[in-house]
């Protein structure tokens, strides 16, 4: 179901929570609306769910339009076709597990028979077969976190909106809904609107990410795409951990030659970014230097720090572009002090044009 | 000690119900029992609390739940403001605002019957009537519904709601089929809690009852206490039915909700959108006013206003009523007594509660939860059961209690101990324990970690709380009506006195002077508190 939001703005008092943003989500894949807390993303999608009215703009789903400041159109909630899952699942405690899940067809005013039966089958889906009769919330968390999706699935809503679900589950079964929630969606090609400031979250559930930043999006596209190819410094620094210094790009015969100031020639060759030359801010993720011993060719540097993770181990080297993050497997010891050498090929260096 | 304030006073009046004391000898006996039982007077004056009760349980439910919804829900201008003003009219001593109401609404002298004589439309009101009992118990006691339904409305995970309007429902089915249900648990305990003060208020049925006949067994109680000598076992047996017609209250507020726990998990803080009431705003800021103006406005002004005219709506300006509070030597003496009590209890009280919250809220001792258990109890029981309890022990101990003013300090603080317990401690919780660990890392002993950071951060609800109980205790007459003397009459009693020998003028300036004493004195140090007020993280 198409989702097209245009010249959206929220403002509280004198905050715009949302400032003039424009997007169209794709349909029957799960977007996700990431950025730091009080960026707009909730507000966003309390909009297109009605539970907010934006200052202006309009919002349209499935091609029929929900709000519209010029027009005068705001629909209710009640008449916007969706499901939604809150954070704190919101589910009713004065009622059952099947009264819960059932209230969506029953405002709807569906024969009972069939609502009895879409309610059990649903819940037969997401593993509470078991559960039906029991109060609501004698549940645990994930328990919980089911119904509450059970509930927005029920009367097959055209847009399903979450907001920050698994954010209150732990650690373990987070992952575990992660899966469930891609391949619910993956069974309904539903388009899903899913919102976490949780980074390593929102990679592995979206077909695409929004990144959002003082009420407006920074950057969208694949998780690889925002990760390996950042348009701006934001993102880079969002995401993951990034090694950004200054460098100047110049036009060679295979590409660009990347050379950092001070004059070490970082990279020659074809690397993202950037066509032409100029001044320009690298970014080369951790895990994509190759450490050489320290009489070999490459960026000369002296480990400062170690920090051991398990899988990974994590050196700050000192060079003379700078102090950089260096990601290597855990099993490879290093001491401080101890000298190395870094590389890097062209196709892990990203180049961002921007006033550095 | 707290067995002596508060457990042994109880179990003193339910023992009395079952003694005959003849000749001196006391001897177990169903006797009083069989008194009441077999007098159909008695059955009449229980018939009525009950009724009378529940009405205006039922008529403090209605009012309070829609009080509590618009002033938390609504953009009502001026909710803030409104919020604690309609707390108010539990303040208002229920004797005081009978008088008032008398002034209002009785048939030949009451105001709005007297405009519509004017308008030749006969005299609609009577507040000598059931419904003139209820509507009046009723208006005074919805503040407290009110506040606990608003503070459930303000803890509702709002999510809850907007589920709802995302699965389908309208504005007003959401409010019908989730808010009203899940804040149903804050109403009961409200209703429960009007209905408790319900059966033990004294000013107001022996004010508008006894005139026609209405008598409650508030009133009858009172009636006994006046034969001379008077029979303490029916008198037990009567307060002992209305311990039991709470004790029934909370039994079935307890089976009502059993395992309907309604603490949600709650997300971020995004308040709920006001409901907007857009062209009804002003009509319902409107009703909200009339709400005060009839339980508190209107009978400030008529009290104030009868006590400077020469008689009932004269109009005819004096200050002869004034000079009987200053020159008479009842009111000399009755103001002393009341002011040596008020200060005296509601500063035990206070240092009372203190001791108690911290222990519940920060200690590890051994049956604190039995302590706080102990201290609540007298909130369900009504004041005047209480006090003769109080009256009983105090009579069977040696000590010599009976008939000065220890006793009736000592009903008071047993009483009422209960809600500074409540208010302390509520804001001994807002403070952070680690916020005290700090200081003894820092090195502060344990008195001076009190004394440096734990008191002073909660010294607004310390004052508040001290307040409180002064202002209740100020013009408190049923827990003093058992245990006074000649010696020991205070100002609340000598204006109940007035008030049965006819003298309405002087009534009202009695109650001028306890409104001034009580409610005044709490509005101005409510109004120093709040600009000193600390805001604890």
């Amino acid at each position: 179901m198409s989702v097209v939001v245009s010249s959206l703005s929220k403002h509280f008092g004198s905050v715009r929570a949302i400032d003039d943003l424009s997007i169209e989500f794709r349909e029957g894949a799960i977007s996700v609306l990431l950025g730091a807390s009080g960026c707009g993303k909730t507000t966003t999608l309390r909009c297109i769910a009605g539970l907010e009215q934006p200052t202006s703009g309009q919002i349209s789903i499935g091609g029929q339009t929900v709000f519209a400041s010029a027009r005068g159109i705001d629909l209710p909630p009640a008449r916007r076709d969706l499901g939604m899952v809150f954070q704190s699942y919101a589910i009713w405690p004065h009622m059952t597990v099947l009264e819960n899940v059932a209230l969506p067809l029953r405002a709807k005013k569906r024969p009972a028979a069939e609502v009895a039966e879409r309610a059990r089958a649903t819940l037969t889906s997401v593993g509470l077969g078991q559960q039906i009769d029991r109060g609501a919330t004698q549940l645990s968390g994930g328990q919980q976190q089911r119904v509450s999706i059970a509930r927005c699935l029920v009367a097959d809503p055209r847009l399903i909106l979450m907001d920050e679900p698994l954010s209150n589950l732990d650690a373990k079964l987070r992952i575990e809904m992660r899966h469930e929630i891609r391949q619910l969606q993956r069974r309904l090609g539903a388009t899903i609107l899913f919102v976490t400031h949780d980074q390593e979250e929102a990679m592995s559930l979206a077909d695409e990410i929004i990144l959002f930043d003082k009420g407006k999006i920074v950057q969208r596209g694949a998780p690889e795409e925002l990760y390996f190819r950042p348009q701006v410094r934001y993102v880079a620094d969002f995401l993951g951990k990034a090694n950004l210094f200054p460098v100047t790009a110049r036009p060679t015969a295979g590409g660009l030659e990347v050379v950092a100031d001070g004059g070490h020639v970082l990279a020659s060759g074809q690397v993202s970014g950037m066509d032409g030359g100029g001044r320009a801010l690298a970014m080369v993720r951790p895990e994509a230097w190759r450490i050489g011993p320290v009489d070999a060719e490459g960026l000369t540097g002296r480990v400062e720090e170690t920090t051991f993770i398990g899988d990974r181990r994590e050196l700050l080297v000192q060079t003379p572009i700078g102090r950089l993050t260096v990601m290597t497997l855990g099993m490879r010891s290093f001491c401080t002090g101890e000298g190395l050498s870094l590389t890097v090929e062209p196709e892990y260096l990203h180049l961002i044009a921007e006033a550095a | 000690m707290l067995a002596v304030l508060v457990v042994l006073p109880l179990l003193a009046l339910i023992l009395r119900g079952f003694v005959a004391v003849e000749g001196g000898r006391s001897s177990a006996s169903l006797g009083s029992f069989q008194k009441v039982l077999g007098d159909a007077s008695y059955w009449v004056a229980m018939g009525n609390t009950l009724v009378v009760s529940i009405g205006s349980m039922l008529l403090a439910a209605v009012i309070g739940t829609l009080l509590a919804w618009c002033l938390v829900r609504t953009d009502v201008p001026g909710r803030q403001f409104l919020e604690k003003a309609a707390a108010m009219p539990i303040f208002i001593p229920p004797f005081i605002g009978a008088f008032a109401w008398i002034l209002i609404g009785a048939p030949r002298i009451g105001l709005l019957n007297l405009s519509f004589r004017w308008l030749d439309l006969g005299q609609p009101f009577n507040v000598y009537s059931y419904l003139g009992i209820i509507w009046v118990m009723g208006i005074y006691i919805a503040p407290y519904v009110m506040m606990i339904v608003a503070g459930a409305l303000r803890n509702m995970d709002p999510t809850l709601e907007e589920a709802g309007q995302v699965a389908g429902l309208s504005r007003l089915r959401t409010m019908l089929v989730i808010t009203l249900p899940v804040v149903a648990p804050a109403i009961l305990s409200g209703a429960v809690l009007a209905f408790v003060v319900g059966i033990g208020l004294f000013g107001t049925p022996v004010l508008l009852g006894m005139a026609r006949e209405i008598y409650l067994v508030t009133s009858r109680i009172y009636l006994e206490l006046q034969q001379y000598p008077p029979d303490a076992g029916i008198v037990a047996v009567l307060a002992i039915y209305l311990m039991l017609l709470s004790v029934c209250a909370n039994a079935i507020q307890r089976r009502m909700l059993r395992g309907r726990s309604y603490v949600t998990l709650s997300g971020k803080g995004f308040k709920s959108r006001l409901v907007m009431l857009g062209s009804l705003r002003i009509a319902v800021a409107a009703v909200i006013w009339l709400y005060l103006v009839l339980t508190v406005l209107a009978p400030v002004a008529l009290i104030t206003a009868a006590a400077f005219s020469t008689y009932a709506w004269s109009g005819i300006f004096t200050w002869k009523h004034m000079q009987f509070l200053v020159e008479t030597v009842d009111v000399r003496t009755t103001l002393a007594n009341s002011l040596i009590i008020t200060v005296v209890a509601a500063t035990a009280t206070t240092v009372l509660g203190i001791l108690i919250a911290w222990v519940t809220t920060r200690s590890r001792m051994l049956g604190k939860q039995l302590i706080e258990d102990v201290v609540l109890l007298p909130m369900s029981v009504p004041s005047l059961a209480f006090a003769l309890g109080v009256f009983f022990f105090w009579l069977w101990v040696p000590g010599g209690l009976y008939g000065t003013i220890w006793i009736i300090i000592v009903a008071l603080i047993g009483r009422y101990a209960s809600y500074s317990v409540r208010s302390i401690s509520s804001s001994l919780i807002q403070v952070h324990p680690e916020l005290e660990e700090s200081a003894r890392i820092c090195g502060l002993s344990w008195a001076g970690t009190l004394r440096r950071i734990t008191l002073p951060l909660v010294l607004p609800s310390i004052v508040a709380s001290w307040v409180m109980v002064y202002s209740i205790f100020v013009s408190e007459l049923s827990i003093v009506l058992p245990l006074y003397t000649a010696e020991t009459r205070t100002l609340s009693i000598l204006s109940f006195d007035t008030w049965s020998i006819g003298q309405f003028s002087q009534v009202a300036a009695l109650s001028l002077l306890q409104l001034v004493m009580g409610v005044g004195v709490m509005a101005a140090v409510g109004l120093i508190n709040r600009r000193k007020a600390m805001v604890v993280p």
